[in-house]
């Protein structure tokens, strides 16, 4: 259903094509295997950081030619940093992609960095930082994720801490740069309306001169198995809402039991789309839903797992209505989890399930972008086989699995349990002052 | 067989659809011809509140009911309100479509409305309201436009204020739903795996029998009122707008503000951007956007900041904006149409996108604005006219800031933004110095 060619260059650039001709669109995307999983204290955020110096310019394509590369062909491009992976994208009019190709082999090597720029670039990434910190939501899951992890680098936020992002120097970020913006250490996806032939013959010419590179350093750290359950509780003044943010250990990408797990997370919240970080699912009829908004707790219940290249958590949040504790809620959740471990989950139930499964597999096809991100996510922290397979094995998934992996995982001796509650009194007269 | 079909049903109801035979999906909507914008201020937040009810139940089916039926069919439904239109939108594999349009006619037709169901929504509704609230980016854009369209129906929030949402009644539901949504204010669009006759045939079967006219309510262009507007709030950062004057739906220079919209603050190597980000690495955040109605328009930048860069991101923009009449050049134009055209094109990925399309050139124009003519109209425009719009929007006594951020503790930063604001207002002046060639 996803096929796709796969090939690796002799300098190790692994390529995935895949035609798509249901809209006169191509997407290119670069993944780099490096993220914050990555990172070390004193130096959180480097990834990100030089993410955003890629976009300043390289000596053929001087800052602002760059800016203009893209923009004047009426292109979308951007880039994000994750835990595993930091991911490059231009979507072009189909006979434009060629400009991505190239520009993205270029900065591979030569991006500039300028100390100058560096400087300037330190205020934006303060500032972005700033802007999340606006989001409880936001502020709760990077206090309950430096919990759950105490040796594994998964603790730390993408973003980065703030005195390290005041910290960081401009020998820091090269150097980083240098170590894994390799090709060895790079997949390359393309999606779109094109000939497969001619689209390989393009990244082999682009891409197949730059040496290899060193083999970048191993992650070694092993979150050790926890043997209690953790808390935190998060106060802060300006909000009007409380938060529920749960955390359970769960295995890495290529444990047979992502299928199992993700049917769980279909039960509890709908089946989501399998592109990294794509929304979809909302099941009104989940059960987090009826049990949770339905039942008068919580205005918002949702649960999640994104396939990661270590072991990492799986999530359940919750934005708690007014009124409510807290703890109501989380005995609520407790409740959902103790009944996936007790009782199977019904035939017909499952089936619902596997047909939402079903829908967003289908759905994946519609545009090229959301396949790219499937393909590149998949094979940044996988291998992309996962993904053609993954409908197969979502398929075969029966009740006594998903019994089986709630009564493995999600135990409270796995979990790290995050509350966040507004320190309400003064905020509304705060308000009122308005001019 | 053209792509792109309408038919209107005896009752009014117009259908738009567009085939895409090389998709499997079919994405769905439904717009009624209301929002906010057509709400009493007594009622503000009725568009809102009522498409929530409208998944509560109906005679045959309880909520449960409605949300396992769509489910089921893995179908992604969802329903959004904005100022003019209220949106029930679905994406299902395409042979689900005779399933689902059952479904949402039922919901549209039927639905009980039933108070203990109202009453529950209602809390949800005042939630959905507190944690907007707390999201200062919404609402610094919300009030920049009920500062500058000061008393206008088309100037109030979308979600509506506590204090209407306590009031209402389901009296009030039923009447509302008498006035407008009634079939000649409804629009069908479908994109997607579908031919035009099967769902037309389908909408005819189940939505057929609805009948009524809309009430006709005047139309009421919308005046400016200039002025400043600052809210308190502990966050971290200083969101901020300034808006002036922009484009009705039927202002064929609409076009002309979209490249001007380009230009300064339309992407990565726009003007704004570039200087204020890129070159002074003063926001994350920083963009212009224009927001077109059927009565007015307008023209917003916004940016977030940290309290300290305030004064001086206001100074940038306004100096930036000031500037442009006088330093666009041939090529700058051209890489902004050029940039506009590729982004309209790339805007229909997807059958939700194309969908949506649809629907907006139906509800506004009442005909089909085709890609061609799009692009067209992005050609034709000029230096001269870019030019002559910056002038005339971006003048002293038209453009209004708004301000959330932390500035209880901080009142000399807001007394700081505030001056530096009216202080920088001189440089959109007429400079005599230079030729207008008007």
């Amino acid at each position: 259903m996803l096929d796709h060619y796969a090939t690796t260059l002799p300098n190790g650039l692994q390529v995935l094509i895949q035609e798509s001709h249901t809209t006169p669109v191509a997407t290119f995307w670069l993944w780099y295997r490096v993220g914050s999983r990555n990172e070390t204290p004193g130096t959180t955020g480097v990834s990100h950081w030089v993410e955003h110096l890629l976009f300043k310019g390289t000596q053929s394509y001087p800052s602002g030619t760059m800016m203009r590369l893209i923009d004047r062909l009426g292109g979308r491009w951007n880039a994000f940093t994750w835990k595993d992976y930091t991911a490059y994208f231009e979507v072009l009019p189909a006979d434009r992609i060629e400009t991505a190709v190239r520009l993205e082999a270029d900065r591979m090597q030569h991006a500039i960095f300028d100390a100058d720029v560096v400087a300037s670039e330190r205020t934006v990434i303060i500032s972005e930082r700033e802007g999340a910190e606006n989001f409880p939501s936001y502020i709760l899951r990077e206090e309950v994720d430096a919990l759950a992890f105490k040796a594994h680098p998964y603790r730390q936020p993408v973003i980065g801490w703030k005195e390290d992002l005041r910290a960081i120097t401009r020998d820091d970020l090269y150097r980083h740069y240098r170590t894994y913006y390799h090709p060895g250490n790079a997949i390359a996806v393309a999606v779109g309306a094109f000939d497969t032939t001619a689209m390989a013959a393009l990244i082999e010419t682009a891409f197949g001169e730059i040496p290899p590179g060193p083999p970048p350093p191993p992650v070694r750290a092993v979150e050790p198995e926890q043997s209690g359950e953790r808390r935190v509780v998060l106060r802060r003044p300006g909000g009007a809402t409380a938060y529920l943010h749960m955390a359970y250990h769960v295995p890495a990408a290529s444990h047979p039991d992502l299928a199992p797990l993700l049917v769980l997370d279909g039960v509890l919240s709908g089946f989501k789309g399998i592109a990294a970080f794509d929304g979809g699912g909302g099941g009104r009829s989940s059960r987090l839903y009826r049990a949770l908004v339905d039942g008068g707790l919580a205005t918002e219940a949702s649960s999640a797992l994104t396939p990661s290249a270590d072991p990492t958590v799986f999530r359940i949040m919750a934005t708690v209505r007014s009124g409510v504790e807290v703890a109501a809620v989380e005995a609520a959740v407790h409740g959902e989890v103790a009944r996936l471990q007790e009782e199977p989950v019904p035939s017909s139930e499952l089936d619902k399930v596997k047909r939402q499964a079903l829908a967003q597999f289908v759905y994946l096809r519609d545009g090229v972008s959301r396949r790219a991100v499937a393909l590149g996510s998949f094979a940044a922290v996988d291998r992309p086989q996962t993904l053609a397979a993954l409908a197969d094995a979502v398929g075969r998934v029966t009740a006594d699995d998903v019994a089986r992996v709630a009564g493995t995982y999600l135990l409270e001796t796995r979990r790290t349990v995050g509350s966040y509650l507004p320190d309400g009194a003064p905020r509304r007269a705060r308000v009122e002052q308005a001019a | 067989m053209e792509p792109t079909q309408k038919t209107v049903l005896a009752n009014g109801i117009r259908v738009v659809t567009e085939t895409m035979p090389q998709v499997r999906t079919a994405s769905m909507g439904i717009w009624v011809g209301t929002g906010s914008r057509y709400e009493p201020a007594s009622q503000h937040g009725i568009s809102h509140f009522l498409e929530h009810l409208f998944f509560k139940g109906t005679e045959s089916r309880s909520a449960l009911a409605i949300a396992q039926a769509v489910d089921a069919l893995g179908g992604q439904m969802n329903a959004f309100t904005d100022k003019e239109h209220t949106c029930y939108y679905v994406k299902v594999l395409a042979d689900h479509l005779p399933a689902i349009v059952e479904l949402t006619a039922d919901m549209l037709l039927h639905s009980s409305f039933a108070p203990e169901a109202i009453e529950k929504e209602r809390q949800v509704i005042t939630e959905e309201i507190k944690t907007y609230e707390d999201s200062p980016d919404e609402v610094v854009q919300d009030l920049v436009v009920q500062t500058i369209w000061d008393g206008h129906p088309l100037g109030r929030s979308v979600i509506g204020t506590r204090k209407a949402v306590a009031k209402l009644t389901r009296e009030d539901f039923v009447r509302y739903i008498e006035r407008r949504y009634r079939p000649d204010n409804i629009v069908v669009s479908v994109a997607g795996h579908v031919t035009h006759d099967a769902v037309v045939e389908l909408v005819e079967r189940h939505l057929g029998g609805w009948d009524g006219r809309t009430t006709a309510q005047p139309t009421e262009v919308p005046t400016l009122s200039p002025s400043v507007a600052i809210r308190m709030k502990e966050i971290e950062q200083v969101h901020l707008c300034l808006a002036a004057r922009g484009c009705a739906q039927e202002d064929e220079r609409r076009y002309v503000l979209a490249v001007l919209d380009n230009v300064l603050g339309g992407g990565m190597s726009s003007r704004l951007f570039q200087e204020i980000r890129e070159t002074r690495g003063l926001v994350y955040t920083i963009a212009s956007y224009s927001a077109s109605y059927r009565e007015g328009g307008l023209f917003v930048v916004y940016a977030a900041m940290s309290p300290e860069n305030g004064p001086e991101v206001v100074r940038l923009a306004l100096e930036e904006i000031a500037r442009l009449p006088g330093s666009l050049d041939e090529p700058e134009l051209h890489r902004a149409k050029e940039s506009l055209k590729g982004s309209i094109m790339l805007g229909l990925e997807s059958t939700g996108s194309r969908m949506s399309k649809l629907a907006r050139s139906e509800l506004y124009y009442g005909r089909q604005i085709d890609f061609d003519e799009i692009l067209g109209r992005i050609d034709a425009v000029t230096l001269e006219g870019v030019t002559a719009m910056a002038r005339e929007i971006f003048t002293p006594d038209a453009v209004t800031m708004a301000a959330i951020g932390p500035f209880a503790a901080r009142s000399a930063a807001r007394a700081d933004l505030e001056r530096t604001f009216a202080d920088s207002l001189h440089l959109l002046a007429p400079r005599p110095a230079v030729p207008t060639g008007a």
